[in-house]
């Protein structure tokens, strides 16, 4: 059974619907790219998935129960978690109060505690500095810290959002070889990226997107060797009446 | 806005001041001093307009311009003997030249901080008023030759009210008036536009300095006597903002609306209730603030009974 | 002056732009050619957007020139490149919310004519978008779309030569993306250039006839749409790249 799945979902920002019924599915320790141009509503798949926007249709279920309607910080309280686009950490707040601030819902400190170990036993790096104000950290360290962030509630499948946005290529390396072993430990991942060929490469499977509408779907294999999928991505079919 | 539009205002611009020139001979000293001191408020609400309703830079110190003026009047007046009309000039000359040399740095700044620089400007000013005793005799003050100074004072005051109406008005339905609203509602855009905003905004706060400075110095000549605190007094500034803006700034109508009503209703709570009368002012502006956020003449625009937009 | 410059509207020369030690435009040269549309386009962080604020003057650039007409605006104050004759639009709309629309239209300056002669283009533009019965209503009050025809119309109150459009395609839907690309060759007809900075592909490969792409802060390819669509250095731009071994 899929841990995640969605149904003929349509979302809206504000009075602008950007996703016309979009279906996916991802099941338990899967990797699973959403990719697609520029506008085709990626990341704004995952922000209904969130209860971040507007959802006007369809069906949206995890680990057997309704997200629609559920606000945020229940959603991740179910065990979904979150990395958003651009690196979002509390620049004027250190590596472990940006951890801590992933785990809030946490009472009990023992199992801060551990949560905190665990993610440094996860990124070495951030165990070497959990003083370091993320503020002066570089891009991949804060992609890093972000989704250690995420990762402080244990959840059972991570959404990460355009996790080598603006990062030099050396990052974009080192972060998905992270997400590769996170997937390997057995978190189930599900990630939008702009990179299609990159996030392609280490998925089990992947949508195409576009419009806010299914295009394709297959194998992360079988995606990157399509020619149509490349050739989407610049568009330009002659539209009636152009 | 059609010709004929601009001639009736005009008319009844020359209706009110015939009105306002024949009253003092008719009127009580009282009603005579109200009558200025509306006056006044008229003319002070409509130059922080100019700079915060227009171009919506909202300063919190144009009580400096309004200081200066009255210094100038009483310094030329007293110690150098000048006739006082033209130290109403001086003053307005002075405070032009001061309005520049604050306006180039603090114009900057954008919001609550030009407003806070602009409160730091004015008390700046004060400071000097008592600091420079040898030009201003610091906090003994000037007094002013003793002269029978009411009437005279009274017809500056209404001249002085019905040019800056009548600027107002200019500035307003003109494409001047039109790129100062721009630079209020995006400095960005209006850029992109071609409008130089450092040389509109200097320029609309040089005009927004001038006409308070006239207006100290006839309160000066008209009192005979000023000090820094009596002067610098920070009331000024709020009553400027808030006439300006009860009666709806960013219009040409709304300040002389605001400061008419506000200045009434102030002296009618002062004499109805004298021992609360700014708990019952405080509350008639609670009350417009919260029906008429959009002040007085925005109330209207909205009901229609006033058309939209300054051009047509 | 370079061979064939009556051909070329505009040229960047060798532009450079750091921000911080992100150095987002690298080095960046391309001529858009006069009497045509043209589009810029590239990825997300390929330095379009940082290219598109140095030609307007938002931003100033560390190295390189613009040339306009034999000058290098370069470096010039927004105010001083629309007075030059280029006008640009905001992705997002900056009308002027609390002006009526007919006031919108006349806030823009350089145009040394009479009061009278103002209005009246004002008019006739407000007519071209069909916006006449809207001329006194609040700019705040229209619709999305009916504020990006204002913003089209009012960039065009003194009849630039060059015409830089930021996303216009942007938060639009069909029907008027339909009607400003009719307006826009229909400028372009009457001898207008235009520059598209755009995310949406079919806008650009339908309607534009030169074709700018940037990645990493430098052009890495230029030429017809159809060129473009071949090209693998774009496709691998768009599309991403396998990891290097």
């Amino acid at each position: 059974m899929a841990l995640l799945e969605l149904r003929d979902v349509e979302a809206a920002y504000g009075s602008i619907q950007i996703l016309h019924g979009v279906s996916l599915h991802v099941n338990p320790g899967e990797v699973v790219a959403v990719i697609g141009p520029n506008g085709a509503g990626k990341s704004t798949t995952f922000k209904v998935v969130m209860g971040f926007i507007t959802h006007l249709g369809g069906e949206i279920v995890f680990d057997g129960k309704s997200l629609v309607g559920q606000r945020p910080n229940r959603v991740l309280g179910l065990g979904l978690g979150y990395v958003p686009q651009g690196r979002v950490v509390f620049t004027q707040m250190t590596v472990r109060e940006n951890l801590e601030m992933g785990a809030y819902l946490e009472r009990d400190r023992a199992k801060l505690q551990q949560s905190m170990d665990y993610v440094f036993s996860l990124f070495p790096r951030l165990g070497e500095r959990p003083r370091q104000l993320a503020g002066t950290m570089s891009g991949g360290e804060q992609q890093m810290l972000s989704m250690g962030r995420a990762l402080m509630m244990h959840p059972r499948m991570m959404m990460l959002d355009e996790p080598s946005l603006g990062l030099s290529p050396r990052f974009v390396d080192e972060v998905f070889d992270k997400i590769v072993e996170l997937a390997r430990g057995g978190l189930t991942v599900m990630l939008v990226e702009q990179n299609a060929a990159r996030a392609l490469e280490i998925s089990n499977r992947g949508y195409v997107l576009e419009l806010g509408r299914n295009r394709f779907e297959g194998t992360g294999r079988d995606l990157l060797a399509n020619p149509e999928v490349r050739r989407m991505y610049l568009g330009g079919e002659a539209r009636p009446g152009a | 806005m059609a010709r004929h539009e601009h001639v009736r205002n005009l008319i009844l611009l020359g209706l009110l001041a015939l009105v306002l020139a024949a009253a003092p001979n008719q009127l009580s000293i009282y009603l005579r001093s109200f009558l200025l001191f509306t006056m006044m408020y008229v003319v002070l609400a409509l130059s922080w307009n100019i700079i915060s309703g227009f171009t919506g830079y909202t300063s919190f110190g144009h009580v400096a311009f309004y200081g200066i003026g009255a210094y100038a009047c009483a310094i030329l007046v007293a110690d150098y003997r000048w006739h006082w009309l033209a130290s109403l000039g001086a003053g307005a000359v002075v405070s032009a030249v001061v309005a520049v040399a604050i306006g180039y740095p603090v114009l900057r700044l954008k919001g609550p901080y030009f407003a806070i620089a602009m409160l730091g400007a004015a008390e700046g000013t004060r400071v000097v008023a008592t600091v420079w005793d040898s030009l201003t005799h610091g906090g003994l003050g000037i007094s002013l030759p003793s002269a029978d100074t009411s009437t005279p004072t009274y017809y500056a005051m209404l001249a002085l009210m019905v040019l800056t109406i009548v600027v107002c008005y200019v500035v307003g339905h003109s494409r001047f008036g039109i790129r100062l609203n721009a630079i209020r509602e995006d400095e960005g855009a209006a850029e992109a536009l071609g409008i130089d905003a450092t040389r509109y905004k200097l320029a609309a706060f040089v005009l927004s300095a001038v006409f308070p400075a006239v207006a100290g110095g006839i309160q000066a000549y008209k009192v005979l006597y000023i000090d820094p605190p009596g002067v610098f007094f920070v009331q000024i500034t709020i009553a400027m903002a808030l006439m300006s803006m009860l009666g709806g700034k960013g219009t040409v109508i709304g300040p002389i609306v605001g400061a008419a009503v506000l200045y009434t209703a102030q002296e009618l709570t002062w004499v109805n209730f004298p021992s609360a009368h700014l708990i019952a002012y405080g509350l008639f502006i609670i009350v417009i603030a919260r029906f008429m956020p959009r002040g007085l003449v925005g109330f209207a625009i909205d009901r229609g009974w006033v058309r939209k937009g300054m051009v047509h | 002056m370079g061979a064939g410059a009556d051909d070329i509207a505009l040229e960047v020369r060798e532009l450079h732009k750091a921000f911080g030690g992100v150095r987002a435009v690298d080095g960046c040269s391309f001529a858009v050619p006069r009497g045509k549309i043209s589009g810029l386009i590239g990825p997300n962080g390929s330095g379009k957007t940082t290219t598109f604020n140095l030609l307007t003057g938002v931003v100033t650039p560390d190295a390189g020139q613009v040339l306009y007409r034999g000058a290098d605006i370069a470096g010039l104050k927004p105010f001083q490149v629309f007075r030059r004759g280029i006008t640009r639009t905001f992705q997002v709309t900056r009308i002027f919310r609390e002006m009526t629309v007919f006031e919108n239209m006349l806030s823009v300056t350089g145009l040394d004519v009479p009061d009278r002669a103002a209005r009246a283009r004002a008019d006739e533009l407000l007519a071209l978008v069909n916006l006449t019965h809207l001329r006194t209503e609040y700019g705040g009050r229209l619709s999305y779309g009916q504020q990006k025809l204002l913003e089209f119309a009012r960039a065009l109150m003194t009849d630039p030569d060059l015409i830089l459009l930021d996303e216009p395609a942007a938060g639009v839907n069909r029907t008027l993306l339909q009607h400003l690309l009719d307006h826009i060759h229909r400028l372009q007809e009457s001898g207008k250039t235009i520059l598209i900075v755009e995310h949406d592909m079919n806008v650009i490969m339908n309607h534009c006839e030169r074709i700018f792409v940037m990645d990493y802060g430098v052009k890495i390819a230029e030429g017809l749409p159809a060129e473009i669509r071949r090209d693998e250095r774009v496709i691998e731009a768009y599309f991403g790249r396998r990891r290097q071994r």
